[in-house]
């Protein structure tokens, strides 16, 4: 049996007026604007086998499950 | 013990055909390969073989022989760690897996068809050699529709009824009725489970099925055979398309998300229905006065 960590935020995704919002150890990745956020976050996600979730504050998190 | 062979070879035979009987593969596709046919096939002879033996060693006062019966008998018990470890190891590569719960039912199935056997055996054997041969016969057919009671089961269907969903976002939670399913944060992932996406809800019966659909096994076994029946668009590194099953908590009520290879509503609601109920997650809270009261 494998042993695997879960329900770990593995990056947040944030808009640069957003930037003030997230601070901690986590990678953060500063975007231009909400498309390229949510092309980032897709990436992200596809990429790291998370699933981006919506703080619904312009914030995105990308959490492996 | 030579005027007992041929009542031993008909217990033997009548042993091995129950097993038979009872191995089938449906679209639990469990076992669907040939080898596990050959070891379920070969045990069933073996505990059929010790069970035909039995009478006539005790009835040709062969004390040592039924001790070694009672010895060969205990390995069976093996089947079961047998099947769990094999199961629970197919189950790390699955993307709906079955669960423990649903494991543990299955392998505990396949210890008990061994007993189920021997008890055939020992049965028909015993009737042949005291009653005759007609006797013989007729207790193997009784034998075999007592095994086809026992295999039955119950299902779904007899504890929750299952009723269409809604599925809608509320900002970004995903939603099955009122009941919150998960926060699904990509637009695009959004719009495709909004547009292929079903979302079911299982509504129990009474306190005895709320407590069944209560247990996360039971979910998940659900959850697997929707998957097996219908087919999932889950794949690996993509979450957002796993199938889920969340609680009212004020109602009882189990709301499932999936999202199917093909959005058809009805054969989703008959998996549903048609996933046996697991001995784990049985609890009959009704069968007792206080549960009765607090059902009221």
């Amino acid at each position: 049996m494998s042993t695997v960590i879960s329900d770990l935020i593995l990056a947040v995704v944030t808009t640069k007026e957003n930037r003030d919002k997230v601070t901690g150890s986590t990678a953060v990745f500063i975007t231009e604007d909400q498309e390229e956020q949510s092309r980032l976050c897709l990436l992200l996600s596809r990429i790291l086998k998370g699933m981006t979730h919506d703080l619904e504050n312009g914030v995105f998190i990308i959490v492996k499950h | 013990m030579e005027q007992y062979i041929a009542q031993v070879i008909f217990g033997f035979f009548g042993g091995f055909c129950a097993r038979l009987y009872m191995l089938r593969t449906d679209y639990r596709s469990y076992p669907s390969y040939p080898h596990g046919y050959i070891i379920h096939l070969s045990l069933g002879a073996i505990a059929a073989a010790l069970a035909a033996i039995a009478v006539p060693a005790l009835l040709t006062e062969e004390y040592t022989a039924i001790t070694f019966l009672v010895l060969c008998a205990q390995q069976f018990r093996d089947i079961r760690n047998m099947e769990r470890e094999t199961l629970m190891k197919l189950d790390e590569q699955k993307l709906v897996p079955r669960g423990l719960d649903y494991i543990e039912g299955i392998a505990k199935v396949f210890e008990s068809r061994n007993y189920l056997v021997m008890l055939v055996a020992l049965a028909i054997t015993s009737c042949a050699i005291f009653a005759g041969w007609g006797w013989g016969m007729a207790a193997f057919g009784i034998l075999l529709l007592i095994c086809r009671w026992l295999m039955r089961g119950s299902y779904i269907r007899h504890v929750a009824e299952i009723k269409p969903g809604r599925l809608y976002f509320e900002k970004s939670l995903l939603m099955v009725d009122d009941i919150v399913m998960m926060n699904v944060g990509d637009e695009s992932a959004r719009e495709k489970i909004l547009a292929e996406g079903v979302g079911i809800v299982l509504h129990p019966k009474d306190d005895d099925g709320r407590a069944i659909l209560n247990d996360i096994g039971q979910r998940q076994a659900i959850l697997h055979d929707v998957a097996v029946l219908v087919g999932s668009k889950l794949e690996v590194g993509e979450p957002d398309w796993t199938p889920m099953a969340r609680k009212n908590i004020d109602t009882g009520a189990v709301g499932l998300f999936f999202l199917p290879n093909e959005k058809d509503l009805d054969c989703i609601i008959e998996a549903a229905y048609r996933t046996p109920i697991l001995e784990s997650a049985v609890q009959k809270p009704l069968a007792s006065r206080i549960g009765r009261k607090a059902a009221d």
